[in-house]
């Protein structure tokens, strides 16, 4: 029903009175504005900072934007053609506290190529640092070095590659990354067993994060999830 | 606009009445209290557990706590403004939660491993680990029986670590850990990268809390621990 606005000196009807009343609080509760309390979308707020609801009980919570102190899903995308790189921009650091990417890689040639991750575009040669372990077959080896980029991944031959990338992103200090990945599975075969740990030596504020195919591509089916604790 | 309470035969205004409902429902919806309906932090709920709001339809969710079934929440969160040599956790529920996720980057001003203990079990052989890390070419593997799980070292001052724990938290069976970390890393060097397995032994007591040492955790040192329900 409609909200009444009461005028002075004007006779008012008491179903006027209750029809505001159940305006405001009957059946479903919608934030409301201006004189005639019409409903609005994407403008007010159920409690504030300063004056919080102690709980909240509800059935189902559907959540446009964000929610704080859980992984929330930030972006994600799935190739519908090939492309050699993934880039996530507008991001930022200063409230994205750790980053959790879930990467299923396809490759669509033989080649055998590796898949790297940049910050903020940034290719400097001997700007990463990493030490990484590899199981192949019955070998295992380890290595360290200096790079241009982070590797989170690797395809040998026609295949899947699965990774899981950890990154501590908080802006003020170096940032330091776990990513474990499959490189490259095809049939029952899975060709190596990879951990890598990266450092990205610069303490910048992170704006965008990308994952490329080196001098390779992404096929349809790549799936990309990136996501974030505030 | 201010609340008007209305007193025995006292003419009321028409804007009086006015503002009044557009105390309660014009505008951003704060929790309110006392008979000038003024706002209130932390006190009154929005629905209860007996009565439910069907859907919550909002943009964004700004909450200290959440605690639902489904979902991966912030279940304790600690980041260093000085140093300290011990980070507790408690009011878990590890037969609850079941599972935890630990999160740690670890900054030091001394040479140090983080430990974890359950329970503040810390003076009995109870907890068994295996550890398989490299460091630059070399590839190795170890296994202890100790009085805490080792789960990262930080090696000096200036080096950090990041850290990833899976803990299998049910009563019923040995509580299993699962921990990658990133050690002793610092400008484009980390030294070692570790892959460690292990348990606590204890397989009754409920998981009510989890302590992390080390020599010290120092400033921006940051540990989150996030749980289920």
């Amino acid at each position: 029903m409609a909200f009444t606005i009461l005028k002075k000196d004007t006779l008012i009807d008491e179903i006027e009175i209750n029809n505001n009343f159940y305006h405001i609080r009957q059946g479903d509760f919608l934030p409301r504005a201006g004189e005639s309390l019409t409903a609005i979308d994407n403008s007010l707020n159920m409690g504030e900072t300063a004056n919080r609801y102690n709980d909240l009980h509800c059935n189902n919570l559907e959540v446009e934007t964000n929610i704080t102190n859980v992984w929330y899903l930030v972006a994600a995308t799935t190739l519908d053609a090939t492309a050699s790189s993934i880039e996530f921009t507008g991001l930022n650091s200063d409230n994205d506290q750790m980053y959790n990417i879930a990467l299923k890689a396809v490759s669509g040639t033989t080649a055998t190529f590796v898949i790297n991750i940049y910050f903020n575009g940034d290719s400097t040669a001997a700007n990463y640092g990493f030490q990484k372990t590899v199981a192949q077959s019955t070998a295992v080896t380890g290595t360290r070095n200096t790079s241009a980029a982070i590797e989170v991944g690797s395809f040998l031959g026609t295949s899947v590659s699965q990774s899981d990338i950890l990154i501590y992103s908080k802006t003020g200090n170096e940032r330091l990354l776990i990513a474990e990945y499959l490189g490259g599975g095809s049939g029952t075969t899975v060709y190596t067993s990879n951990i890598n740990s990266g450092i990205w030596n610069s303490s910048a504020t992170i704006s965008s994060l990308k994952i490329e195919a080196a001098s390779n591509s992404f096929v349809t089916n790549t799936n990309i999830q990136v996501w974030a604790k505030r | 606009m201010a609340f008007s309470i209305f007193v025995n035969s006292t003419t009321a205004d028409s804007a009086d009445m006015n503002d009044n409902f557009y105390h309660i429902g014009q505008g951003s919806v704060l929790p309110r209290g006392g008979n000038n309906l003024e706002a209130t932090t932390g006190v009154f709920d929005l629905g209860s557990s007996s009565f439910k709001w069907k859907n919550v339809v909002a943009a964004i969710v700004d909450a200290n706590n959440i605690t639902a079934d489904n979902l991966w929440a912030i279940k304790a969160e600690s980041l260093i403004t000085s140093t300290v040599s011990r980070i507790e956790f408690t009011g878990l529920n590890g037969d609850s939660q079941i599972e935890y996720q630990l999160y740690i980057y670890g900054r030091s001003t001394a040479t140090t491993a983080i430990t974890l203990y359950f329970n503040g079990d810390s003076s009995t052989v109870n907890y068994n680990w295996m550890e398989s890390f490299s460091n630059s070419s070399t590839v190795s593997q170890t296994g202890h029986t100790q009085t805490a799980l080792q789960l990262a070292d930080m090696g000096n001052t200036g080096e950090a670590c990041l850290v990833r724990c899976y803990i299998n938290a049910a009563t019923g069976f040995s509580r299993t850990i699962m921990v990658n970390s990133l050690n002793n890393a610092s400008g484009t060097t980390i030294d070692e990268l570790s892959f460690r397995g292990g348990y606590w032994s204890n397989n009754i007591s409920t998981i009510t809390s989890i302590q992390l040492k080390a020599v010290n955790f120092g400033i921006d040192s940051h540990i989150f621990l996030m749980g289920r329900g």
